[in-house]
């Protein structure tokens, strides 16, 4: 009998213990198909051969009666800016190209710890900057649901890889809805935590203050299993933090109330962010009945989705990242030399030549935002409307009333190839309903809802700071109610 | 309005050659200019927002050997920093 591969994370686990699924048979056949369809899809950049014998290991603690651990040797992808011991992290660029990362991860390393098994590193726009893996060094991924048409990005690959069946779930980063974005082109889960949730350590840093790891998933249910395993305080990062509302001194349980159902909450309709002439918005006016349906009463929010919140979001990460980027001299990376002199300035040059062009036009962006005579009109603005975001979010939330704010993931279907690349500002648009979630720390889920022409559309919802298990719980509600169902055929 | 030769300042600031010089200006024009939406809004002069920690909520300031990297055949130097290869 042929593995089911289109089996949630949460199946499989059940499997595993009851012995009903082998842990060898299903990496196997994830090996297989990703060998089968990744040469054309380009999921993976890298994949782990060796992960058959780790599966071989779960099935033999099955049969011993030993902890598999919470994700029981279930295949992931991991993004290629996620460090991971001993294997290439790229980031899909040309100067990473043979970067292998001595430590893994912070993720990686619980992901592990619970019996998650890396199958391979996903594919990406270059230092995650992009949303449709164009601008990935190595070439871009293609959406399963039509390969002329991107997948979305940054985290394209980790999305590709959930939707194609060539792995359980995958770990990406959500800078400005990196995750969301992908998750909702590609028919899947998409989930960007609340800020200081997922440990960034072993992040390869874009954006410090914005970014996040987050979770890709078939269901929200396995976005959950997934945080209990790797979600809490580390050591290493200090902006790591506890579930400030409770005052817990754990990492809160996800899964417990996830089918608490959505009965008596109210969800905001964020009704500035979607036109619903369009088959998008149609589809977030289908959500908000299903959520009257499900009991929930729906209200309509206004938030500032202009274009100054998305001005604010590549201001403050174009600023960040020239300041991260400016460690990318190939010297902490490459080779070892004395950093003075003609030698040293045109190495540095010659170096950063290996940059890909949207990563340049960044850096020289990060150097004028916050520059004398720039810092002011640029910088300190996006600082202050950053706060007044954060304000105008507090507000719609202040009654405690409000569960969540319901928006589409992105205001378009997935777009062709080549189609928007040429035009730096049509692609900012995409970010306009994601960054806000960034901007402002909050968690954030993208789910699959319907289709049109053949394409995914995804739902998105917003919860307040540290509302996390709440969210997922009424994220799984509207997954329910989900138009879309099953995986693309290849 | 960006121009030209604050363009090329900036690269150069950043060690940055650029070959294709005119089409990486006009995309980066484009950028800054979108930019100026930031001037639409009136903002207030002060910033209401950020989170207050104590200095001893943070980890020490020490550095850690984890030993990272040993398998992988990595020099240390001084217990503390990893060494790359020389340029040769």
């Amino acid at each position: 009998m042929s593995t089911d591969l289109g089996i949630t994370l949460a199946e499989y686990v059940r499997g595993v213990a009851s012995g009903e699924i082998s842990c060898e048979e299903y990496v196997v056949a994830t090996l297989d198909r990703i060998e089968k369809h990744d040469a054309k899809l380009h999921a993976y950049v890298s994949v782990d051969a060796d992960a058959v014998e780790a599966a071989k290991g779960v099935d033999a603690a099955v049969r011993a009666g030993r902890d598999v651990g919470a994700l029981a040797g279930a295949p992931f992808g991991i993004k290629d800016n996620i460090c991971m011991a001993g294997t290439r992290t790229t980031c899909c660029s040309w100067m990473l190209e043979d970067y292998v990362s001595p430590y893994d991860a912070t993720v990686v390393d619980r992901l592990s710890g619970s019996g998650g098994i890396v199958v391979g590193k996903t594919n990406m726009d270059e230092f995650a900057m992009g949303l449709t893996t164009e601008f990935a060094a190595f070439g871009p991924s293609l959406n399963p649901w039509n390969t002329e048409c991107v997948p979305g990005g940054s985290s394209g690959g980790s999305a590709v890889a959930v939707s194609a069946l060539e792995c359980i779930a995958s770990l990406g980063s959500d800078t400005g809805g990196s995750v969301r974005n992908p998750a909702s082109f590609c028919g899947i889960v998409g989930y960007k935590p609340t800020y200081g949730r997922l440990s960034r350590y072993g992040l390869v840093s874009y954006a410090n203050s914005i970014e996040q790891v987050g979770i890709m998933a078939r269901s929200v249910e396995d976005v959950g299993i997934v945080m209990n395993a790797i979600s809490g305080e580390d050591k290493m990062d200090d902006t790591t933090r506890r579930d400030v509302r409770s005052g817990a001194d754990h990492t809160p349980d996800h899964i417990a109330d996830i089918d608490g159902g959505v009965e008596g909450m109210a969800v905001g309709l964020d009704v500035d962010s979607f036109d619903e002439s369009t088959d998008v918005g149609s589809a977030v006016r289908r959500a908000a009945d299903a959520f009257e349906a499900a009991g929930a009463t729906v209200t309509d929010v206004h938030i500032d989705h202009g274009p100054s919140s998305v001005a604010s979001y590549y201001v403050l990460t174009a600023a960040e990242a020239g300041s991260n980027l400016a460690r990318y001299d190939n010297l902490r990376y490459g080779y070892d030399m004395p950093q003075e002199g003609y030698e040293y300035n045109a190495y540095i040059s010659r170096a950063r030549s290996r940059l890909g062009p949207e990563v340049t036009r960044r850096m020289i962006l990060g150097g004028f935002v916050p520059s004398a005579g720039h810092a002011g009109k640029y910088y300190l603005k996006a600082l202050k409307m950053r706060d007044a975001l954060s304000a105008q979010v507090d507000g719609v939330f202040a009654d405690g009333n409000l569960a969540c704010i319901l928006s589409p993931t992105v205001p378009v279907l997935p777009f062709k190839f080549g189609e928007k690349i040429d035009d730096p500002v049509e692609l900012f648009r995409m970010d306009s309903n994601t960054v806000l979630a960034n901007l402002t720390g909050r968690p954030s889920i993208s789910v699959p809802f319907a289709m049109s022409s053949g394409l995914p559309i995804g739902v998105q919802l917003t919860g307040s700071l540290d509302s996390d298990a709440q969210l997922l719980r009424i994220a799984n509600t509207i997954h329910a109610s989900s138009e879309s169902k099953g995986a693309p055929q290849l | 309005m960006i121009t030209n030769d604050e363009i090329r300042a900036v690269a150069k600031l950043m060690k940055i050659e650029i070959d294709d010089y005119e089409e990486h200006a006009e995309k980066i024009r484009k950028m800054i200019e979108y930019f100026d939406h930031l001037d639409s809004v009136a903002l207030s002069d002060t910033f209401q927002r950020g989170i207050t920690v104590t200095i001893d909520s943070l980890r020490d300031d020490v550095v850690e050997n984890t030993g990272a990297g040993a398998d992988l055949g990595l020099k240390f130097g001084g217990g503390e920093h990893m060494h790359s290869p020389k340029l040769r």
